[in-house]
């Protein structure tokens, strides 16, 4: 029992990384209808600014995580500026393709200016472990489910309840309505490109201390993609089930299967749903289509 | 008739000038061909010259290094060790007179980047030695070696290169058949475990390792791990291994694994997670290595490794590298640095027994490319405890040069030494 409650707050903690990367990759789809491969390289990076406020700057830590937030911003805009609004008309496979170059140069640009060796975080909590009883629990993992919850909420209402949030979805929703109804398009799609790579970078951040910061983050897209698949891209909601989905997947599957193919077991699940039910948990709505 | 033998004697004539002229293309086309860099400028005219020797600048060592990709880190820590060793071999005075230089191709840590890079060296001519790492890619190039017979040195430590009985193979690290002897033996009889659980990576090195480590546990103690975890490299969370190796109420474990990364997780798990209260960690070599212990920091506290070295070994080849190293890079050294720095070092060595560098006026002479790589080759195999800084070099039946190793415990982010442990020959 003992066990299945540290694995499940493993399972949970990993399930809300892929939520937050999800639901990076859910918004760009849902607003520019195409598939950010560059949603890693964000993350990677977002997760390398995060070494340089928190450890080098020596910022107290909710400073080092707001100032990393104000670049990704800048890097968000940039990004769809010059990655997303050449192509915008074009096929989604040019933005595709350009998202893997962009993957491919920022995983040796980070090396330049980073260097090539793995870096350690500074975490939010500096305690060694949190102990309940006999249970011992790892505490950047207890963190990441408290902090993504909170991020998750704090979206949430952005899209439901600010006017910026909800002209988002109009143009996700229908960007030549939203267009007739005075909305800018352009601007609310840089808007969501922004938004995408702020959730991007502070899932970084939250699993640097975790993983430690590595050009090998960027391999957090594809589960990303994953919790997209299984969870579907009809509703915000989709992308973090999936994401849970995913993370009791692998973790149950490891310990209780084959502890090597940890990460098959997830991209199994996501084969079976692309087979079976390929809209996902939360399909889109067809009616939105016509 | 007079005519008949004009003509004779001019084809005769005109015979002997195109045979004149072709042997001198040929040698300036060997010569050029082989390289430019042994080569420089035109044979001597002198006749003890060209004497199956060829003029030369330097020294050249061929490396297959990563230069890029991610195990890039390991390349730069390998080209420390390499450069420290030919800093320290051309000031005093090269071989013979001649210095040495490393001609470095970039592998991208991958075994097709390996061959890649053998290839291109191989093709250069220029190469009297060769230098990789990596079991996998010493692998991939021992076609390339045996064909090229051109001795070749390297830190690779799976066993299974010995199967592939290349004579001009020579290891430069303990094999993993040794380290996972004495793996086994430390937790048995020092730390008197009884229930040892295996954590490796699911890739040569860790399958070997684990394989070793079993087959010690069973000829010397008649034991068998409680429970045999593997991970693909790079994986991020391990919780699910560690709590299975808890569930199985093991009181030690010994892992194999050479990426620093997940070694690091790996021990900060093993802390959070509470499994330090009851379990020694032993690692491979990987789990003591500078990187690691930077990023699992406090965490490495406590743990054991094979490792190549200490700093608390007070050999004086080991010390003034290790200072040496420190001085040149102001970092700490690691085993990857050591065995590289020592290869270097050997081979400068071998190069001298062998008599390869002849001084002749102000230029100096080497043989044949061919006959250049065998006589080092011969010389390498003929090497006779020679005290390098990882130890006390010897071949065996397999040409492996290493036969020493240290158990440490890493304590407030140093190795500490435990044993110092020289297998039997």
């Amino acid at each position: 029992m003992l066990e299945l409650i540290q694995l499940s707050v493993s399972a949970l903690s990993m399930g809300f990384v892929y939520a937050l990367t999800g639901s990076s990759i859910f918004l760009i789809f849902n607003a520019a209808g195409v598939i950010n491969f560059a949603q890693g390289a964000l993350l990677m990076l977002g997760a390398y600014i995060g070494t340089t406020t928190l450890n080098k700057l020596g910022l107290p830590y909710f400073l080092a995580i707001l100032l990393m937030i104000i670049i990704m911003v800048i890097i968000g805009f940039l990004f769809q500026r010059l990655a997303y609004y050449p192509l915008r008309n074009s096929e989604g496979l040019m933005f595709m393709i350009a998202g893997i170059g962009i993957l491919v140069f920022m995983e040796n640009f980070v090396q330049l200016l980073w260097g090539a060796a793995p870096i350690s975080v500074r975490p939010l909590l500096s305690v060694h472990s949190i102990n309940i009883g006999d249970l011992n629990f790892e505490p950047q993992s207890v963190m990441i489910i408290v902090i993504t919850v909170a991020i998750l909420l704090i979206e949430n209402f952005f899209l439901k309840k600010t006017s910026i949030g909800k002209m988002t979805q109009a143009v996700a929703q229908d960007k030549e309505a939203a267009s007739l109804m005075g909305i800018s398009v352009p601007v609310m799609i840089a808007v969501t490109f922004i938004n995408s790579t702020v959730l991007a970078g502070i899932a970084g951040v939250l699993v640097s201390p975790k993983f430690y910061v590595s050009i090998g983050l960027t391999s957090l897209l594809l589960k990303g993609m994953a919790s997209c698949v299984i969870g579907g891209f009809g509703s915000a909601v989709g992308p973090i089930i999936g994401g849970i989905i995913v993370g009791f997947t692998e973790t149950f599957g490891a310990r209780y299967i084959s502890p090597q193919f940890r990460d098959a077991w997830a991209f199994l699940l996501m084969i079976a749903f692309l087979m079976i039910r390929p809209k996902g948990i939360f399909k889109e709505r067809i009616s939105e289509k016509v | 008739m007079k005519r008949v033998l004009s003509l004779f004697i001019t084809i005769a004539l005109l015979a002997g000038i195109m045979s004149g002229c072709g042997n001198s293309a040929n040698t300036a086309g060997d010569t050029q061909g082989s390289s430019s860099a042994v080569i420089s400028g035109t044979p001597s005219e002198d006749a003890t010259n060209t004497d199956g020797l060829v003029k030369v600048d330097e020294f050249i060592i061929g490396c297959a290094n990563h230069i890029t990709g991610p195990t890039a880190l390991t390349g730069v820590l390998r080209k420390n060790g390499y450069e420290l060793g030919v800093k320290e071999v051309n000031e005093a005075g090269g071989i013979d007179g001649l210095p040495i230089k490393i001609m470095y191709e970039d592998d991208q840590g991958t075994n097709t980047g390996a061959v890649a890079a053998a290839q291109k060296i191989m093709s250069s001519n220029k190469a009297i030695v060769f230098l990789i790492d990596r079991s996998t890619m010493v692998n991939a190039v021992n076609p390339i070696i045996q064909e090229n017979e051109i001795p070749t040195l390297f830190g690779a430590t799976a066993n299974s290169i010995d199967e592939l009985n290349n004579d001009y193979f020579f290891r430069m690290r303990v094999k993993d058949g040794g380290n996972a002897q004495t793996m086994a033996k430390y937790l048995v009889e020092s730390l008197g475990k009884k229930k040892v659980a295996a954590l490796y990576c699911a890739d040569t090195f860790g399958e070997g390792g684990n394989t070793e480590t079993k087959k010690a546990l069973k000829e010397n103690y008649d034991m068998a791990p409680v429970t045999e975890q593997k991970y693909t490299a790079g994986t991020k969370d391990y919780a699910a291994q560690l709590l299975a190796i808890k569930s199985a109420d093991a009181d030690a474990i010994y892992a194999w694994g050479t990426n620093s990364e997940d070694n690091a997780i790996i021990l900060r798990q093993f802390k959070e997670l509470g499994l330090d209260k009851n379990m020694a960690f032993i690692g491979s070599a990987a789990y003591a290595s500078s990187v690691t212990i930077d990023l699992a920091k406090e965490n490495a506290d406590g743990i054991y490794s094979i490792y190549d070295f200490s700093p608390d070994d007070t050999r004086t080849e080991l010390q003034n590298w290790y200072k040496a190293y420190k001085a040149e890079y102001n970092s700490e050294p690691d085993f990857w640095c050591l065995s590289t720095y020592d290869q270097v070092k050997l081979v400068a060595d071998a190069a001298k027994r062998a008599g390869l560098v002849k001084k002749i006026g102000n230029d100096y002479y080497i043989p044949e490319l061919k006959e250049a790589r065998a006589k080092l080759a011969d010389a390498l195999r003929e090497t006779d405890h020679y005290k390098g800084a990882i130890g006390d070099l010897y071949p065996d039946d397999y040409q492996n040069m290493v036969h020493n190793m240290a158990v440490v415990q890493i304590d407030s982010g140093k190795l500490r030494l435990i044993e110092n442990v020289t297998l039997d020959q």
